[in-house]
Formats: structure tokens, C-alpha cells, sequence
């Protein structure tokens, strides 16, 4: 029955396997009294990088289905969710990447952290294809229950503790908001499945007080509101910075990096492909310039580091909204390059923030006078911040430019307006990083140990792309194109 | 019908109490309350089988091992409510609101599928019902997610595992202070062993 | 054969890949790359030989099949946006790559040698083929988008340049001056080039120029809108071809290398304007206005640079005023409406000005390390003179120079430039006098700057002016000592001036003729700098015989313009007529030349009726012996017609003035503004830090009110 369905899946499939396979490496080596208890950390995250970049050989070259909907309309294929998934474990990839030293340096012996970002990953890819509301909310509850417990897998740190106990409860309640939209749907429309719901949505205006269904609307509210916590849009931002902060710096890293890709898409597919209304714009054309606004205004008064890469992620959030608020084909474009970008981004930051922990980098102040002491790294961290502030010809200039230009081909003006002016404020504190770095003088200096070579090669490649991606971009666009096209045709 | 009205109104005002209610016990006591009321509802709805599941873990399993941590942790009685009534005014409010919402829904119906100009009358159909053997809800639930959803099966069982994994990983510490139970080493421990005797007195 | 074209971009790439590669060497390991220096120089000079023996072959079969081929790769792709790189290959665009070619590596040998000494010999050489490369990549560009790039990059070659010894003040303040000029001219060219983006939507040359006809032809465009589009667009090439508001920059600009002079601000991108305007052609021909504009500012500088080139004591600034006032004929020929005589005379000035210029380097070059090495003294031709007893070869090069700027018959500019007078001369009876006018005017300073060069005895072992202490090519003299292990070179240039200095208070003492071994007197240069010189005067002496309009054929047979013919169909009827006609009209524009040369004769020759041996500055015998009209005249030339002054009053000054005010408006009101919006979003941030408080339950409420807040925005979204 499901023959060719399994041969299309094989990448999860084997993902899947290896981490299971890893994970009884490591419950059974490292409780071994014979081998004396090593800690198996660097095995592990080597192994699963391995496994991680084995996944995305068979991914990028042999499945012979290139669209299909699989396993009774649960999982979907096509151009769109192969180039996400490619994406999303590129990004897992650099994020264990970044990781390969952070737990020697911490000396955090938990292969089981990296476990549970295979399972994350594995989860997100099966949310990248989710095509029915069951199998998304079971991959996005799969999702969140690996992050809630690498959230607090620091047990010595309160705050570690504190932001896994923050993203548990607000999590599952948000996860109970969606769930009760899922079954709202369902029981207003008698389906789960993606196809079906966009064939009944064609053409059916879904209004409070209308002749119709508001059974649907308050479905599709409640479906809106459990993304956007999880993606961290703004009325429901709340536990971003805190627990961002919180939680160890690689699982910040990853929690900033894998999750916006996989929610985006499956977001996308939810709202654009099955929802397509005009009546929910309304709701994330307010999310978006809500974001925006606020990423820009609360990140200025931020001293800490990771609160202030946490509320630039929820900016950003804004300006991918943007995009996806439109609901054009461009817009859809520009919004899978904003992600690509930020994404990219935001990996050089968190690599350059995990690279610096001589004592730990938490203030921004600690970076007084790296400009002096490593002065190719502030380079780095500098260009990287004027891609973030969106200075030409970098490559967050690119995203923001087709962001904005998407909004006013739909004639959101509105929104571009507001974005160009939060962009400017922004400026602001992703400049100070720069003139800290370069202009300040620390009355104690600190001096940062020489960062591992996996780290230095993974800054090269994505300050590579960032600087020179205005070059040739249109591999990208082309690529983000078809995406689109497959999601809309 | 009354024994609907009669499980949900006790459900809505068991889960008050177990907000309102000052000592801990007594709030999981409600809780387990809330759990019977409602499997009680499944019954009505014809779902037998879940409203077995639903006692057997929930309150066979949660509600006890929830019991079990309150006891354990012995929590001061009267910390809890001394601001219920600052927050009351805004809380009422957004509650009403949120009353309201789900108000709008409850006279809505079931959306008509596809509104189709072909003439149906010339279509004739079978009735389904009448060729279906009658399942048992174990039935038809194993038929369906052994077969066609297997997939969200395997799923669920991914998040499973990952529960405990994380039970696992956030509670157990391997490093040599704790003190922890070694169950092979205390069976095998003989007493003449253990103590030993010194010197002779 | 198509095979060629297909690797076109080979011919802007391998200059291009010289520089990175020269560029990259100097950064990363200077002190190796500066002792190959010889072999950089070669290697570039290679490659960039290489890419002219292509541009040639490209002309070759350009000349044979006459196809305009084009070739385009998208860069960026998007449905909306789709901009294209790639470039396109015509008639105008095989002549201008062979120019370029040709004059850059003839110049990149001559300045081997001329370069020899300096320290940045290799620093140069990279910039010389940056330079080369953009050139090449504008003349390929076959959309507006390009255009500007490359534009932009010459631009920047060119203040690189300019400012090549950039611790010279003199030279540090020209090369700003230069670039801010060109700004100014760019600002107005991307202004345009939005602006008919605007119009008609599309960056390629040809959809446009397709797009806007049709607008034009069917009235479907605000036709003032297009004629303020089309002036900013001409503002550009105003900019860089030194025409008429904005030509200032370019006398600045001899302070750089006379290489430099020679190939970018004679030969190529003082063209670069010209070729835009070439480019564009087929719009501006739709816009009467602008093109009447266009020849009058054309007229102008034509007129103006020929006046202010009558009394330049300085060499370089001399022919740079020469090129300023050839340059406004070829945009008085674009904007009469002869296309390709305006071209035909870039490129025989072209050829010609390059030989000038470097004839000139070479008499700096060896007049140097006797005058010394300020420019104010190398350069000024109060203290040359019978140089050509001296150098004989450039000697004899500059003379053809010379007599193809003025328009000797069978010279390269003759043609050329007499085409463009009959032509006015059709078009306008007022702007044909003062091209006639002008061609005089050419003549006589022209002669003017041979006779003082060349002719008559060297002035300086005569003059006793008395040397003010040098300004040093590389700034202070303190600053090189700090650094003097690394500056030989320098040092070697500063005892050999000491020695003049010597020289020269010695020949103070000693009556000059006595002892003439102590003298020092100027050398023929080298074979390295004659080469380019000789090369240079074959195109000078014949490439006029490309556009000469033979009896045999009557009208075809003139082949330049037969061939650029097609590139613009709708290109007005060739205007050359047949031998007679052509004769007659020369015999009126040649009286006039010789009239020029007949006095410049009688002022500055070597019988002249002034004796000019005097010390003193040799201006004052004009003056003492005409009226005070020709020395009103006079004045006004030297002090470049004033207009340096009037600028700096009116702009300088205003805009000083002006600064002031908005910097209190800004000071007081903008700022207010924007820092109190700052505090504003500063204290907004402060609040909103502190909202966050961290208690779940807080934020479980904000998670229901922030879904409130939604729901109403969705009804009230379904309301209206």
C-alpha cells in the first residue's frame, strides 16, 4: 500500500533510525562501567552531524518522487518542502556545527541534548510536510516537547531551569489554542486535510457575523494565534527574550535558527495554500507591524546579548510577515529569501557569540575593544550587523528591499512605511555593536580564546554569502520562485 | 440529555473548585473529579473506549502521581489566594470577552461542502451505513491508525519517546554527589560483610 | 564568424583580472610584488595587448558582417525585476574598444618608463588597468544599469588617478575636485536613468529607444517630463566630458601622471560622455529641445576652452583646455545632428591628443630635473623652449600633433573637424561662425604652445627667477627622512635636485654661456617613451583617411560613415558632399587656421618680431604691445575666464552661507526631532523592559489578551 510512499520518506526515515541508533550508543556506552563512564558528547555530536549531512545527500539526490502526497494525504512533497527541508538541515547542521565545542567548554556532558535536536529536526521535517491538521499538530507537538526539555537541559543554571519551565506551560497552552482550532475546524468542516479544506475555502468568505460559518473564523483565529506563539510574533512574544536568555546559548542558537524555517513553511502552507482570506491578513498585517515596532524599540534598551539577538529575531519575524501578509506569489518569494537570509545571519551571530566565551559573553559591553584584540572577528561581527541593519549591498539589505518591495506591489504601504522606519531605529543598536567594538575603551579587557576551526570555517561560508550575495542572486530567486509557484499553483 | 447536563455541570464546577480550592489535596481530589465527569460524557457520546483510557490514565495515572507530589512537597495552604481579587476586574473582563467568542460559534453549523450546480437527482447512491459490519470503537481505531495513519501513530510514538527522554534527562543526575539507589549492588550485599569488626573490645 | 563575439567579455576581463592580480599581490606581500615590478608592468601591458589584438579582430569582423550582436545573462531574476548583464557589440562599440585598447597599452608602455622612479609604479599600474577594464566593460554595457556601474568605477579610476601623488596638496584638492564635479554629473545621470525607467520600463537601449518612440509618436508622454529626464541624463555626459557649467575639474586634473592625462583625460573618458550621448542618440534625437541644448553647450565650451587655452603658461593645463574645447565640438556635432562626424572626431582627437599629451610628458619628463620638480616649474612653458634641438624625435611627433589639432589637410583631425564645421555651418549660421571661429582660435594656441615648447632657446638657463623651495612630489621633506630607508627613490629624485639647486645658484654666478657643462640640457627620452609616441602618429597621420570623403565614390565611399550608418537607421541624410564641395568648404575653414598659425607665428615663433629672451615672464611683450583690449582679452584667459572665481562666490561661498542657516535649522529643529523621537523610543524601550516582569501568569494573560486584540482586528477587518 505504502511502498513508494516509504522510498519518498527515506531521508526522515533514515534520520529517524540514526538517532535512535545514536541514542542507544549513548545510554549504553555511557553508563558503561567498563569504558569508565566517557563522555560521550563529541562522539555524538559528530556522529549525528554525520547523519545529519547523510540526510541531506539522500534528500538533495535520490528521491525518485519529486511530488507526491504520501501515507493517505498526511505528508506532502513537492519543490517547496524539498527545498526547506534541504534548508532546515543545512541549518541544523551549522547549528551542531557551532555546538562541537560548546560542550567541552562548558563542560555540559549531554549527548542527549543533541539527541533530541535530531528529534527536533526530524520533527520539523515532518511539519515542513505536514499536509493534514493531525499530522501538523503532532509535528509541531513533537517539536516543542524536545525543545521544552533542551531549554532547561542546563540544570545547573536557574535560568536554564526557569525558561524550560516558562516554555512548558506557555507552550502547552498555546499548544492547547491550536489544538482547539484544529478541532474547531474539524468540526465545522468535517475535514482535516489540507486540500479538501482549500477546496471548501475556495470561493467561501469567512466572516464573524456572516451568513456563514464563524465557527471557521474562530477556528482559523485560534489555529493563527498557536503559530504565532510559536514563531514569536508579537502579542504572543512574551517568552521569547526570557527564554532566549535563559536557556543555554546553542540551544538559543538553534531555538533563533531551525524552528522560523519550519514554521514559516508549514505557516505558508496552512494559510496561503488552505486558508487563503483575506480576513486573516488583517491579523498578520497587525503582527507584523507590531513586531516590527516592537523589535525595534524594546532591543534598544537591551544589555544583554541573547535578549537582544532574541528581540531582533522578533523584528525580523516582522519584516517576514511582511511577505507573508501579502499573499502574492512575490510575496511568498521575498519571504523565503528573508528567511534564507536571516537565517544565514543569524548563524555567523551565534557562531561569533558562542566563539566568545573567554569568561561569558552576556553584556554587550563585553565586547569593548574587540576591534584591538581580535580584530578579524569584529570585522565579521560588524559586517554582520550591517546586514542585519540592512545596509547596502549586504545581504539583509537584499531581504528587506524584496520585503518591502512585495508590500508595495500589493499596496500595503502601509506596512513597507513602517518598516523602513523600524529598520532605521534598528540601526541603532546593531550599530552599537559596532561602535562598542571599535570605539570603546573597557576599563577591563577581555581577551577572547582562538575559536575552533569547525566554528572559523561556518563564520567564513555564511560572512561569505552575506557580503557577496547581492552578486549573483538570482539562484535564490529562482529557487524561491519555483517554491512559491509550487505552493500556489 | 439530563445526564449531559448533569456530567458537564459537575465537570464546570468541579474545575472551578479545583482553581478556588485552598488545600492542595483537595484541588487534585476535584481534578479526578473533573476527569470522571468527562469520561462519563465520552460515554454518552458513545465512546466507551476512550472513556476507559481516559480514567485508566489520567486519573489512574496522572491524578495519583500529581496526589503523590503535593504530598511530597507539602505546600503552605494559605500562600496561594491573596490576589484574586486585584485581578479579578481585567481577568472577568478578557473572560467575558472570551465567553462571548465561543458564544458567537455555538449557533453555527456545519459549513455545506461544495455547493455544486450539477442536478443530483439522477445520482444514486448507497448507504454505507448499512454495509458497515458494526465496529466497537477498539475496532475501528485500530483499523485506522495500524493501517491508514500509521504514520501519525509512529509519530506519537516519536513524542513519547521523547518524553521520556526528557523525563530522563532532567531529572536524572549522574554526577557523584547524588545519592542514588543501586538495586543489584543493595540485593547482593551480605550482611556479615558490612560490618565488620574491627578490634575486639 | 560569431566564435569571437561570444568571448568578447574577455577583452574588458583580462585588464580587469591584471589589476585584482597586481592589487592583491600589493596587499598581501608588497615588498615581493614591488621587486617584480617589471614584470607586473609586462604582464598587464600582456594582457591588456592581448585584449586589443581581440578588440581588433572584433572591428575586423565588425567591419565585415556588420552585425550588432548582443549577448545578455540574467543577474537578477524576479518577475517584476529582471536586470540583465552582458554586452553588446556594434559598430560604435568595435571602433571605441579598439581606441581604448591601443591608447591604454601604448600608455601603460610609455609610462613604464615614465613611472620608473616613482614608488608606486605598481600601485599605478593596478589602477591603469582597473581603469582600462571599466573602460572597456561601459563601452561593451548594453543597458543603462551597466552603464552607470561602469560609469561610476571610471569615475573612481579617475579620482585614483588624479590623485595618484596624493600628498601633494595641489594634487589631493584636485582630485576632489574632480570627483565632486563628476557627482554632480552622475547624480543628474541616475536621476535620468530612473526617470526614463520610469517612462518606458525597461533598461535595455534598445527596448527603450523602441518604447520611447512609440510614447513620442503617439503622444503618450509628458514631453516636458522627458526633455527634464533627457537634460538630467545629458548632465552626466556634462560632467564628464568638462562641458561648459561643469567643466572645471578637468585643467585640475593634470595634476596627476601625464600618462594619465593622456589616456583618461584626452583619449577615453573624457570620450566616455560623448559615447553616452552617442548611446542615446536615437532618444535624444526625439527631443529637439534637448538636442538645440546640447549644441549650445557643445558651442560653448568649445569656445570658452579655446579662449581660456590662449594664455596658459602651463603645458598640460594648455592642452587640457584644448581637450575641453575639441570635446565641446563633438557634442556641437551630436547636437547638430552629425552623428558619426562627432565620432569620427573623438577618434581622430582622440589619437591625436594621446600623442600630444605624452609628447608633453616626455618634455616634462626631461625638462624636470632641470627646472625642478614642482609642476608649477616642469610644467610651465616660460622655461622651455628649442627643445627641439634637444628631442628632436618628440619634437617632430608633437609638430603633427600639432598640425592634426589644428586642421592641417592631411592630417587625422582635418577631416574630421571640417566635417563638423560644414555641418554647423548647415545647420546654424551662428554656431558655424563660432566653430570657424573656435578651429582659429585652436590653431593659434596650439602653435602658440608648439613655438614656446620647442622653438627659440631654452628659457631656463636665461632665467634667474629666483626658485622658491620646492614642493616635494612626495609631501614634506621631514616626512621623508622619517621613512628614508624605504624611499630611495625619492631620495635619489631629492639629490638630484640638490645638485640642480646647486646648478642653478651656481649659474647665478657664472655668465651661462661660459660654461655650458655645468648646464644641464634636457635629454631626448628614452625608446620606451619615444615607441608610443611614433606608434601614435601613424593613427594621427592617417586614420583621417578612414572618414575622408574620396573623389571616386562620391557619397558611399566615405567609410566610416557608411558603416556607422546602420546603427541608427533613422540617422538624418549623410551630409558629406562630393570632393569640390567638400574643398571649397575646407579652403574657408583652412584660411582661417592658417590666419591662426600666422600669428601665433608673429607672437611666439622663433623669428618672432618680439624679442623674447627676456627673463622676465614673456606674457608681458603681448601685453606692452597691444591694446588693452587684447590684454582684457588676455586676462581673462589666464585667469581661466573667471569662472573658478564666480564658482567659488557663487557655490562656494552660498553654499557656505547656506550650510550655515540649515545647519541652525538642522541643529535646532530636525535634530530636536529626531533626538527627541530617540529619547522617545529610548524611554518606550525602558518601559517596555520593565513591563516584561517575567511572571508566567502575566503572560498567559497577555498570550489571551494579545488573542482579543486579534479577533477584533479580524471582525473589524470583515467589517469593512
Amino acid at each position: 500500500m505504502f511502498e513508494h510512499d516509504f522510498l519518498a520518506l527515506f531521508p526522515e526515515i533514515f534520520l529517524i533510525n540514526a538517532t535512535i541508533i545514536l541514542l542507544i550508543y549513548g545510554v549504553v556506552f555511557s553508563t558503561s562501567k567498563k569504558y569508565d563512564y566517557p563522555p560521550l558528547v563529541c562522539n555524538v555530536s559528530w556522529l549525528g552531524l554525520l547523519s545529519v549531512l547523510i540526510t541531506i545527500l539522500l534528500l538533495a539526490s535520490s528521491t525518485p518522487l519529486t511530488v507526491a502526497n504520501l501515507f493517505y494525504n498526511n505528508l506532502i512533497i513537492d519543490h517547496f518542502t524539498y527545498f526547506c527541508q534541504i534548508f532546515l538541515l543545512v541549518s541544523t547542521a551549522s547549528t551542531i556545527v557551532m555546538c562541537l565545542g560548546y560542550f567541552k567548554e562548558e563542560s555540559l556532558n549531554a549527548f542527549e541534548s543533541i539527541i533530541l535536536i535530531l528529534l527536533s529536526t526530524c520533527s520539523m521535517l515532518f511539519m515542513i510536510s505536514a499536509y493534514d491538521l493531525i499530522a501538523m499538530y503532532l509535528a509541531i507537538e513533537l517539536q516543542s516537547l524536545c525543545f521544552y526539555v533542551i531549554a532547561a537541559s542546563k540544570r545547573d543554571s536557574e535560568f536554564s531551569t526557569e525558561a524550560g519551565l516558562k516554555y512548558f506551560i506557555l507552550g502547552a497552552f498555546s499548544s492547547g489554542i491550536l489544538l482547539f482550532g484544529c478541532s474547531m475546524i474539524y468540526g465545522f468542516t468535517g475535514v482535516t486535510n489540507f486540500e479538501e479544506l482549500a477546496k471548501i475555502f475556495t470561493g467561501y468568505e469567512i466572516t464573524l457575523f456572516g451568513a456563514q460559518s464563524s465557527g471557521i473564523f474562530m477556528g482559523i483565529l485560534f489555529i493563527a494565534v498557536g503559530f504565532l506563539f510559536k514563531i514569536t510574533a508579537v502579542p504572543f512574544h512574551m517568552w521569547a527574550p526570557d527564554v532566549y536568555e535563559g536557556s543555554p546559548t546553542l540551544v538559543t542558537a538553534f531555538f533563533s535558527i531551525a524552528p522560523k524555517i519550519s514554521i514559516l513553511a508549514n505557516m505558508v502552507r496552512v494559510f496561503i495554500y488552505s486558508f487563503y482570506d483575506p480576513t486573516w491578513q488583517q491579523l498578520f498585517f497587525f503582527c507584523s507591524i507590531a513586531s516590527m515596532i516592537l523589535g525595534a524599540l524594546a532591543a534598544m534598551a537591551q544589555n544583554k546579548v541573547k535578549r537582544l539577538l532574541a528581540y531582533s529575531s522578533i523584528g525580523h519575524v516582522g519584516y517576514l510577515f511582511i511577505g507573508f501578509s501579502c499573499g502574492t506569489i512575490e510575496g511568498i518569494q521575498s519571504l523565503l529569501i528573508g528567511v534564507f537570509i536571516y537565517v544565514l545571519m543569524t548563524i555567523n551571530v551565534f557562531a561569533i557569540v558562542l566563539a566568545l566565551r573567554q569568561n561569558r559573553f552576556k553584556y554587550i559591553a563585553d565586547l569593548g575593544a574587540l576591534a584591538k584584540t581580535n580584530p578579524i572577528l569584529a570585522i565579521t561581527l560588524s559586517i554582520t550587523m550591517f546586514s542585519y541593519a540592512g545596509i547596502p549591498p549586504l545581504a539583509g539589505f537584499c531581504s528587506k528591499f524584496y520585503l518591502f518591495f512585495a508590500a508595495l506591489g500589493c499596496g500595503a504601504y502601509l506596512l513597507a512605511l513602517i518598516g523602513v522606519v523600524t529598520s532605521v531605529i534598528s540601526c541603532f543598536y546593531y550599530i552599537r555593536f559596532v561602535k562598542i567594538m571599535y570605539f570603546d575603551t573597557p576599563k577591563k579587557w577581555i581577551l577572547y580564546k582562538p575559536m575552533d576551526r569547525e566554528k572559523s570555517l561556518l563564520l567564513a561560508i555564511t560572512l561569505f554569502l552575506i557580503s557577496f550575495f547581492f552578486l549573483y542572486p538570482s539562484p535564490l530567486f529562482l529557487v524561491s520562485h519555483q517554491m512559491a509557484l509550487s505552493l500556489c499553483l | 440529555m439530563i445526564l449531559f447536563s448533569v456530567f458537564s455541570s459537575i465537570a464546570l464546577v468541579s474545575s472551578v473548585m479545583v482553581i478556588r480550592a485552598k488545600n492542595p489535596v483537595h484541588s487534585v481530589l476535584f481534578f479526578i473529579l473533573v476527569f470522571f465527569n468527562t469520561s462519563g460524557l465520552l460515554v454518552l457520546l458513545g465512546l466507551d473506549f476512550f472513556a476507559m483510557i481516559f480514567l485508566v490514565v489520567y486519573v489512574g495515572a496522572i491524578a495519583v502521581l500529581f496526589l503523590f507530589v503535593v504530598m511530597m512537597l507539602n505546600i503552605k495552604i494559605a500562600e496561594i489566594h491573596e490576589n484574586v481579587l486585584r485581578y479579578l476586574p481585567v481577568g472577568g473582563i478578557i473572560g467575558v470577552i472570551f465567553l462571548l467568542e465561543i458564544f458567537f460559534i455555538v449557533d453555527n453549523d456545519y459549513i455545506p461542502i461544495l455547493p455544486t450546480k450539477l442536478s443530483t437527482t439522477y445520482l444514486t447512491y448507497t448507504v454505507y451505513a448499512e454495509k458497515i459490519q458494526s465496529w466497537t470503537n477498539l475496532e475501528t481505531l485500530g483499523n485506522l491508525l495500524y493501517t491508514t495513519y500509521f504514520v501519525l501513530f509512529l509519530v506519537s510514538s516519536l513524542i513519547l519517546l521523547v518524553a521520556m527522554i526528557g523525563a530522563i534527562v532532567l531529572t536524572m543526575h549522574k554526577t557523584t554527589q547524588v545519592k542514588r539507589q543501586d538495586v543489584f549492588r543493595q540485593n547482593a550485599i551480605d550482611f556479615k560483610n558490612t560490618i565488620k569488626k574491627i578490634r575486639d573490645i | 564568424m560569431e566564435f569571437i563575439y561570444q568571448f568578447v567579455w574577455i577583452v574588458p576581463f583580462f585588464p580587469f583580472i591584471a589589476s585584482i592580480l597586481i592589487g592583491v599581490n600589493l596587499l598581501f606581500f608588497p615588498k615581493s610584488t614591488k621587486s617584480l615590478r617589471e614584470i607586473w608592468a609586462i604582464f598587464s601591458i600582456l594582457l591588456l595587448s592581448i585584449a586589443m589584438i581581440f578588440s581588433f579582430n572584433i572591428l575586423w569582423q565588425q567591419i565585415n558582417d556588420n552585425i550588432i550582436y548582443r549577448y545578455l545573462w540574467s543577474w537578477i531574476f524576479d518577475n517584476k525585476i529582471d536586470f540583465k548583464i552582458g554586452f553588446l557589440i556594434d559598430p560604435l562599440t568595435s571602433i571605441m574598444l579598439v581606441l581604448i585598447t591601443t591608447v591604454g597599452v601604448l600608455v601603460m608602455i610609455y609610462s613604464d618608463s615614465y613611472m620608473s622612479y616613482d614608488q608606486g609604479y605598481v600601485r599605478f599600474f593596478a589602477y591603469l588597468s582597473l581603469f582600462t577594464a571599466s573602460m572597456l566593460g561601459l563601452v561593451l554595457s548594453p543597458n543603462l544599469i551597466q552603464i552607470y556601474i561602469f560609469w561610476e568605477l571610471v569615475g573612481m579610476c579617475s579620482y585614483l588617478l588624479i590623485g595618484f601623488w596624493f600628498t601633494r596638496p595641489s594634487a589631493a584638492n584636485a582630485c576632489q575636485k574632480a570627483f565632486v564635479t563628476n557627482r554632480i554629473g552622475d547624480f543628474g545621470l541616475l536621476l535620468g536613468i530612473l526617470g526614463f525607467y520610469w517612462i518606458t520600463g525597461s533598461f535595455e537601449f534598445e527596448i527603450l529607444f523602441k518604447r520611447f518612440n512609440d510614447l513620442v509618436i503617439n503622444h503618450e508622454v509628458n514631453l516636458y517630463f522627458a526633455n527634464f529626464c533627457a537634460l538630467l541624463l545629458f548632465l552626466g555626459p556634462i560632467a564628464k566630458s568638462a562641458q561648459f557649467p561643469l567643466h572645471i575639474w578637468l585643467p585640475d586634473a593634470m595634476e596627476g601622471p601625464t600618462p594619465i592625462s593622456a589616456l583618461i583625460h584626452a583619449a577615453t573618458m573624457v570620450a566616455a560622455g560623448i559615447f553616452l550621448v552617442a548611446r542615446w542618440f536615437p532618444l535624444f534625437q526625439l527631443l529637439p529641445f534637448v538636442m538645440t541644448i546640447i549644441s549650445w553647450v557643445g558651442a560653448i565650451t568649445a569656445f570658452l576652452g579655446a579662449t581660456i587655452a590662449l594664455a596658459q603658461t602651463d603645458l598640460k593645463k594648455g592642452l587640457a583646455y584644448s581637450t575641453m574645447s575639441q570635446l565641446g565640438y563633438m557634442m556641437l556635432a551630436l547636437g547638430i545632428g552629425s552623428y558619426q562626424a562627432g565620432l569620427f572626431h573623438l577618434i581622430t582627437h582622440a589619437y591625436s591628443k594621446a600623442l600630444l599629451f605624452l609628447g608633453s610628458g616626455s618634455v616634462i619628463h626631461s625638462v624636470e630635473s632641470i627646472v625642478g620638480y614642482s609642476p608649477n616649474k616642469c610644467q610651465n612653458m616660460a622655461f622651455m623652449g628649442g627643445l627641439r634641438k634637444y628631442m628632436p624625435i618628440t619634437g617632430i611627433t608633437f609638430l603633427l600633433g600639432t598640425f592634426s589639432l589644428c586642421g592641417i589637410p592631411p592630417f587625422a583631425c582635418f577631416w574630421s573637424k571640417d566635417e563638423i564645421i560644414t555641418d554647423s555651418w548647415l545647420y546654424s549660421s551662428t554656431l558655424g561662425s563660432i566653430s570657424l571661429v573656435t578651429a582659429g582660435l585652436t590653431a593659434f594656441y596650439m602653435f602658440r604652445i608648439y613655438f614656446l615648447t620647442f622653438e627659440g632657446d631654452l628659457r631656463v638657463n636665461l632665467n634667474k627667477v629666483a626658485f622658491t623651495y620646492p614642493v616635494s612630489i612626495w609631501g614634506e621633506l621631514n616626512l621623508n627622512k622619517k621613512n628614508s630607508n624605504k624611499n630611495k627613490f625619492v631620495l635619489n629624485k631629492y639629490d638630484i635636485f640638490f645638485e640642480t639647486d646647486q646648478n642653478e645658484n651656481q649659474t647665478d654666478n657664472l655668465s651661462f654661456f661660459s660654461d655650458i657643462k655645468k648646464l644641464k640640457y634636457p635629454k631626448e627620452s628614452d625608446n620606451k617613451m619615444l615607441f608610443p609616441l611614433l606608434v601614435l602618429t601613424l593613427p594621427t597621420l592617417f586614420i583621417g583617411f578612414l572618414g575622408a570623403p574620396f573623389p571616386e565614390g562620391q557619397i558611399g565611399s566615405d567609410l566610416l560613415s557608411q558603416w556607422l550608418y546602420p546603427v541608427f537607421k533613422s540617422a538624418e541624410e549623410i551630409t558629406s558632399g562630393n570632393w569640390l564641395e567638400f574643398g571649397l568648404n575646407a579652403i574657408n575653414s583652412l584660411s582661417v587656421v592658417f590666419s591662426g598659425i600666422f600669428i601665433a607665428f608673429i607672437l611666439y615663433g622663433p623669428f618672432s618680431l618680439f624679442p623674447q629672451n627676456l627673463e622676465k615672464n614673456i606674457e608681458f611683450s603681448l601685453e606692452k604691445n597691444l591694446n588693452s583690449f587684447f590684454s582684457f582679452i588676455y586676462n581673462w584667459s589666464y585667469f581661466r575666464g573667471y569662472i573658478d572665481v564666480y564658482y567659488n562666490i557663487v557655490f562656494v561661498k552660498g553654499t557656505r552661507l547656506l550650510a550655515q542657516s540649515l545647519s541652525f535649522f538642522d541643529e535646532w529643529i530636525i535634530d530636536g526631532f529626531v533626538n527627541g523621537f530617540g529619547i522617545l523610543t529610548f524611554f518606550e524601550g525602558e518601559s517596555i523592559k520593565y513591563l516584561e516582569g517575567g511572571r508566567i501568569s502575566f503572560y498567559l494573560f497577555g498570550l489571551i489578551f494579545g488573542m482579543i486584540i486579534l479577533l477584533f482586528i479580524g471582525f473589524f477587518g470583515a467589517m469593512f
